[in-house]
């Protein structure tokens, strides 16, 4: 049977950003939205998870690294490291970066950049996605493609957790993890914060 | 362009540079025996040829380890902590111990080299602004080349021309066992650079993304400090601090040939290493200018045109 993806507890000290977690196992195929207001630590938590797996754990935000300048094709030949079971191409077509292969990262426009460093998770091809406000930049087009991405994902048994701050991300979501303070509450009390939020 | 058009360029270039100097044209000296071009000419091509692929991808991992197009040995005060070292054992030991220590010229260029290198290391940390950490160097640059004068002002009159010429940078004084010596450090470095090939270009990626993908970003990082540091010192050590090739040198590869990772492009960037130091070494010598003097000349023009084209598509 499904034995579930175990997501670590985390306790960290204010010097990297206070965070406590008291961790969870989460079936595969579900999602999780952290929800918070801004500053309360969503990135935190994202990047503590991140420290404390570091194996079979995908990255992606709207972050870009300074002076960057692989191109599109090799950003997700990198990604394919080990596992080569999808075509690099047929990655780069179903995000529509074909055209932009041999492009630079560093002249990709923020919308674009968002969709390569998705692309490049999905080569990466992990069994827990964590997303950094993953619709930022993207236009309306996109969001929706987004969704149907996430949704490819979790329908091959992966497990993804996104930090977001919009209503219609967080309702498809299988679980609410709420953010305040350093200090993540889940179930029903999440839900209950975010209402809080929502009905002002 | 095609790498073996590169490659015919620089032999070119090597042949040229082969074939003249300040006694004249190869052909003319009394015979092909003549020491003229075996122990001066010989050893000085080749140490262009070697030391300009070496300060390329010194200046290249660099640029790639600080994530600026502005680092580079010479800017960013490396080479000035290698010549703090030599100028240390070949002028202060001089005075406090009455001894200079030439046998210990090489290990002094590292020593200072890596010292400057570690600190950028250090502080890159807390200056995550990376004009900051720009200016860091530059200045730490200055910091060595002040105590640098100091010593050269301490140092006794004879000694002082010696040093001054080693400042101008120099493939000239260089023997046959040093060009085997950086040869043996080049061949080690690439070795494990492309042992770690794969790691560094997910390092490029950023810190985050390459924890996730069980990548190291410190022990990269130490690896592009120990590659790049080994490079300058020994190179330094050799020839003197040579200026602008390795800021120059990748940006010209990634001009010429369209691939950004490890492995295509390290042979790109040592090949466009050789060429501009075959060339500024030939047009040394046509000219008799130091080569330091030409790099710069070059050089410094260069990348003001580069800054201010780049002003405009920068992403912040």
């Amino acid at each position: 049977m499904d034995k579930g993806i175990e997501i670590p507890a985390i306790h960290q000290r204010a010097i990297e950003g206070a965070m406590e977690f008291a961790g969870a196992n989460l079936h595969r195929g579900e999602s999780v939205a952290i929800a918070g207001r801004n500053g309360a630590g969503k990135t935190v938590l994202l990047k503590a998870l991140l420290y404390k797996m570091k194996k079979n754990v995908g990255w992606v935000s709207n972050y870009r690294e300074p002076f960057l300048d692989l191109r599109v094709q090799e950003v997700i030949e990198i990604a394919q490291m080990n596992q080569s079971n999808i075509k690099t191409e047929n990655i780069l077509q179903s995000f529509s970066l074909l055209n932009l292969r041999n492009h630079g990262v560093n002249v990709l426009s923020d919308g674009e950049f968002m969709r390569l460093m998705l692309a490049r998770v999905t080569a990466q091809d992990p069994e827990v996605f964590l997303l950094d406000e993953p619709d930022a930049h993207l236009d309306f087009y996109y969001k929706e493609e987004l969704k149907s991405i996430v949704q490819d994902w979790l329908s091959n048994g992966k497990v993804v957790i996104y930090s977001t701050h919009d209503e219609q991300w967080v309702r498809p979501a299988s679980q609410l993890w709420w953010v305040e303070n350093g200090k993540v509450t889940t179930e029903e009390a999440a839900h209950f914060e975010f209402q809080k939020i929502g009905n002002r | 362009m095609r790498l073996s058009t590169a490659v015919v360029a620089v032999l070119l270039l090597l042949v040229l540079s082969l074939l003249y100097g300040s006694a004249g044209w190869s052909w003319e000296l009394e015979n092909w025996s003549s020491p003229i071009f075996w122990e001066l000419r010989l050893p000085r091509s080749l140490m262009a040829l070697l030391a300009g692929a070496g300060l390329a991808l010194a200046g290249y991992w660099m640029q790639l380890l600080f994530k600026n197009p502005l680092a580079s040995p010479s800017v960013l005060g490396v080479t000035n902590g290698a010549s703090l070292g030599v100028a240390f054992v070949t002028m202060a030991a001089q005075q406090i111990w009455g001894y200079n220590f030439p046998e210990l010229t090489l290990l002094a260029a590292f020593a200072g080299a890596m010292a400057v290198l570690l600190l950028l290391a250090l502080v890159r940390v807390r200056l995550n602004n990376l004009t900051s950490l720009l200016i860091f160097g530059v200045m730490l640059g200055h910091l060595a080349g002040a105590l640098e004068t100091i010593f050269q002002r301490a140092a006794a009159r004879n000694d002082l021309p010696n040093l001054i010429y080693w400042s101008m940078g120099s493939f000239s004084k260089v023997s046959m066992p040093q060009v085997v010596g950086l040869l043996v450090c080049l061949i080690f470095v690439i070795f494990i650079v492309t042992r770690n090939h794969r790691s560094i270009d997910v390092f490029s990626l950023g810190e985050r993304i390459a924890v996730s993908m069980s990548v190291s970003p410190s022990g990269i990082s130490n690896v592009l400090i120990f590659c790049s540091g080994l490079l300058t010192a020994v190179i330094t050590a050799f020839c003197g601090p040579i200026a602008f090739i390795g800021l120059a040198a990748p940006h010209l590869a990634k001009l010429w040939w369209p691939y950004r990772t490890q492995l295509r492009l390290i042979p790109a960037v040592a090949i466009t290493g050789m060429f501009i130091a075959l060339f500024c070494d030939v047009v040394a010598r046509f000219m008799d200018l130091p080569i330091n003097a030409i790099t710069s000349l070059i050089g410094a023009p260069w990348v003001m045109w580069w800054l201010y084209q780049n002003k405009t598509q920068h992403h912040g």
